[in-house]
């Protein structure tokens, strides 16, 4: 009897991180132009985690990039720009006035990154910005750690 | 006789290394533009291009980027690394890294960059005809 709840417990808790991986993915970029030029720097990240609103605050100021003049030609930068907002996420629960500018401050992020890394691993990954450090598979829109 | 003499123009466009390529086409872009601002210059020189990469400045944009090397290490011939975003920044070396300096619009936007980033302001046309000497030594 006892043997019969473990298992349950286990098929369960297998469902459970099974849905809970498939969570953890988002639609990668997929315009070519978009890709190329945020890459460049860092990984491109996903529009859908944030807001239209962001994305007009973040690319409509490359010149004032997080510190750096990311200067990109104004043909290039509209058109970037256009596919971030039409694939932009929803900025449920998120200010519209004053939309978040740093993906790293959003709740979630938080949420799902508050176990401290060692020494090491913030060696290696060098930035929280640096997605790839532990999500190998992140420019392919898949988070969820091996 | 005809096709003896064609085949030679041949090997010799092949295996000419002045042959204009991407790279001859932005070096000499640069040099119409040094000689433009200084009419006694006399060609880029590696040594320079060298000290060039190798300085430490004050009055760049970004802060904690001091030098070429910050992001670009000691080594051109070695893999960098951007410091703010952890991204692995491909060796300068056109010898590791062979799509350097193949696009004058891609050299450009990022001696833009990083001249207003480092420097506080735009490389000269010396500068940087230097600096690309200097890595395609490397």
């Amino acid at each position: 009897m006892q043997r019969k709840w473990l298992l349950g417990a286990v098929i369960l808790w297998g469902g459970a991180s099974m849905a809970f991986a498939e969570e953890e993915r988002m639609k990668p970029v997929t315009d070519p132009l978009a890709k190329a030029e945020c890459s460049e720097c860092h990984m491109a990240f996903p529009a859908g985690f944030l807001p239209a609103g962001s994305w007009r605050k973040i690319i409509g100021d490359m010149d004032h990039h997080f510190g750096h003049n990311a200067h990109i030609e104004p043909d290039s930068q509209a058109r970037i720009l256009d596919y971030y907002v039409k694939n932009a996420g929803s900025g449920n629960g998120l200010s519209s006035l004053n939309p978040p500018l740093r993906i790293t401050q959003l709740p979630w992020y938080i949420g799902h990154h508050r176990y401290a890394l060692s020494a090491e691993a913030k060696q290696r990954v060098g930035s929280l910005v640096n997605c790839q450090g532990c999500h190998p598979k992140a420019a392919n829109g898949i988070f969820e750690v091996d | 006789m005809r096709s003896l003499l064609l085949s030679l123009v041949v090997l010799v466009a092949v295996f000419n290394p002045a042959m204009a390529g991407p790279r001859e086409d932005i070096l000499a872009t640069y040099a119409t533009q040094a000689k433009r601002a200084d009419p006694a210059f006399a060609g880029f020189s590696a040594k320079r291009g060298e000290a060039f990469y190798l300085a430490e400045r004050t009055g760049g944009e970004w802060s904690g980027v001091s030098s070429c090397t910050t992001c670009h290490t000691k080594d051109p011939t070695k893999v960098g690394r951007q410091p703010d975003t952890g991204k692995e920044v491909d060796a300068m070396a056109a010898s590791v890294s062979s799509d350097r300096f193949m696009k004058p619009e891609r050299t450009e936007k990022w001696f833009t960059r990083n001249c207003k980033g480092v420097l506080g302001r735009e490389c000269t046309a010396l500068e940087k005809g230097d600096f690309v000497t200097y890595i395609l030594s490397k």
